[in-house]
């Protein structure tokens, strides 16, 4: 069957099983930053965003991606490569594979709440897990990420 | 999960009558239970697009529509005002808002998950299943009864001036409970549910009936007593027969407590 869709703003029509995943196709349609892990929808490896919200694409049917705006690393290439600044400067990178998952989750946080607190940060991450166990690094660049980008538009705010 | 072919229905009656044509065929919303069966679906009707997903309160009684996902319960106003925000409380552990995106209420009453404190706040609170063409059950009669093949449209939770507590036990925080308990009080009467035990939740009646009879005189610790002793509770990998047993009394007396000495109510 047919779908059609738009991968980072690109319009695509792909072909697809009916019983193919999301992040299935994407990986099919070399979007490198798609990574898969536990598969069941408990790890949030393969975060995405369906209509700027973050969903699990590997519990996600592409049949129903119709019309929809799927966002992948690849498409907030700045905002992402901005965070990841603060998670190697923490040593929250650890071997990188949880790292696209784990961007696009906190990416979304950030649209999501406004300027979270630690508990609003860990509950909403909880369900990205890192297989080397670097949370605390992670935990810290998160906190230091979003107290940049609340002191940025603090600064405009004064400024306007 | 395989599915042979994947079908949007434009309409409630559309869905129901393509899930009445052929037998192999299932209705469709967040995929997340389907995903670990080994289930082959002819035709997978999915209704996530169809107009099921409203959250409404009319003063009396909160309706959630049953393609409305936990994380838009976790977020509603509604939800969050109704019992001290329990209904949001009772899935806040399911891993991430990315998960809870996912699973739907519909699909999650009909996959009937053991260990879903959801189910057990709903069997507490006497919420009522709407289906499309079989009317309303109670949860009771829901979860007692083998799943019908109809479309669920919404759950209904009266909301007369009842209080609900939740109390679980779990290892860590995203953990499966080991044990839940959910207890409301409606109209003075107490309501109590205990799940994950590790069986479904199920009512204690005969523990509430005397609880009713006695009035005031028996005390909260009592009451859990009974209730320990009335709910089957068995071994599994997650905890011991004995461990429930002892676990229901403490979470039952403390939700128990909380009800009776709470001074908000739903619905304020």
């Amino acid at each position: 069957m047919k779908v059609n869709l738009w991968v980072n703003d690109q319009p695509k029509e792909w072909e697809i099983e009916p019983d193919e995943f999301l992040a299935e196709s994407l990986k099919k349609h070399r979007y490198a930053s798609i990574k898969t892990g536990c598969e069941i929808g408990s790890c949030g490896v393969c975060t995405v965003w369906v209509d700027q919200n973050p969903v699990l694409s590997c519990c996600t049917l592409s049949a129903r991606m119709e019309g929809k705006h799927v966002t992948t690393m690849e498409g907030v290439g700045k905002e992402a490569e901005e965070l990841a600044k603060y998670l190697v400067g923490e040593a929250g990178e650890a071997c990188g594979y949880c790292s696209p998952g784990f961007i696009m989750t906190v990416l979304a946080m950030t649209r999501e709440l406004t300027h979270p607190n630690r508990e609003q940060i860990r509950t909403y991450l909880n369900g990205n897990l890192c297989r080397c166990t670097g949370y605390l690094g992670k935990n810290r660049a998160v906190e230091k990420y979003i107290e940049s980008i609340y002191n940025y538009s603090k600064t405009k705010e004064e400024e306007r | 999960m395989k599915i042979g072919s994947y079908y949007r229905p434009e309409s409630v009656e559309d869905a129901y009558r393509c899930l009445q044509q052929d037998p192999e065929s299932c209705l469709i919303a967040g995929c997340t239970s389907l995903k670990l069966s080994k289930r082959y679906i002819s035709r997978a009707i999915d209704i996530t697009a169809l107009p099921l997903e409203k959250i409404a309160f009319d003063g009396n009684r909160l309706t959630i529509g049953s393609v409305a996902s936990l994380r838009d319960i976790e977020t509603n106003p509604f939800c969050k005002a109704m019992c001290s925000g329990v209904l949001g409380r009772s899935v806040e552990h399911i891993m991430g808002p990315q998960l809870r995106r996912h699973i739907t209420i519909g699909g999650m009453l009909g996959s009937r998950p053991e260990f879903s404190e959801l189910i057990c706040v709903l069997l507490a609170l006497n919420a009522q299943v709407e289906y499309y063409k079989n009317g309303c059950r109670s949860m009771e009669q829901f979860l007692s009864a083998p799943p019908e093949r109809d479309v669920i449209l919404a759950i209904q939770i009266p909301a007369a001036k009842s209080r609900c507590s939740l109390k679980s036990i779990r290892t860590s925080y995203a953990a499966l409970p080991i044990l839940c308990t959910a207890v409301a009080l409606v109209e003075d009467k107490l309501c109590i549910a205990v799940g994950a035990r590790p069986e479904g939740a199920v009512l204690a009646k005969k523990a509430a009936k005397e609880a009713e009879k006695a009035g005031k005189s028996v005390s909260a610790t009592e009451i859990a007593s009974m209730v320990s002793e009335e709910l089957v509770m068995k071994d599994d990998l997650r905890s011991s027969q004995a461990y429930r047993k002892a676990m229901c009394k403490v979470l039952v007396r403390s939700a128990i407590e909380e009800v009776t000495n709470e001074s908000e109510s739903v619905g304020e």
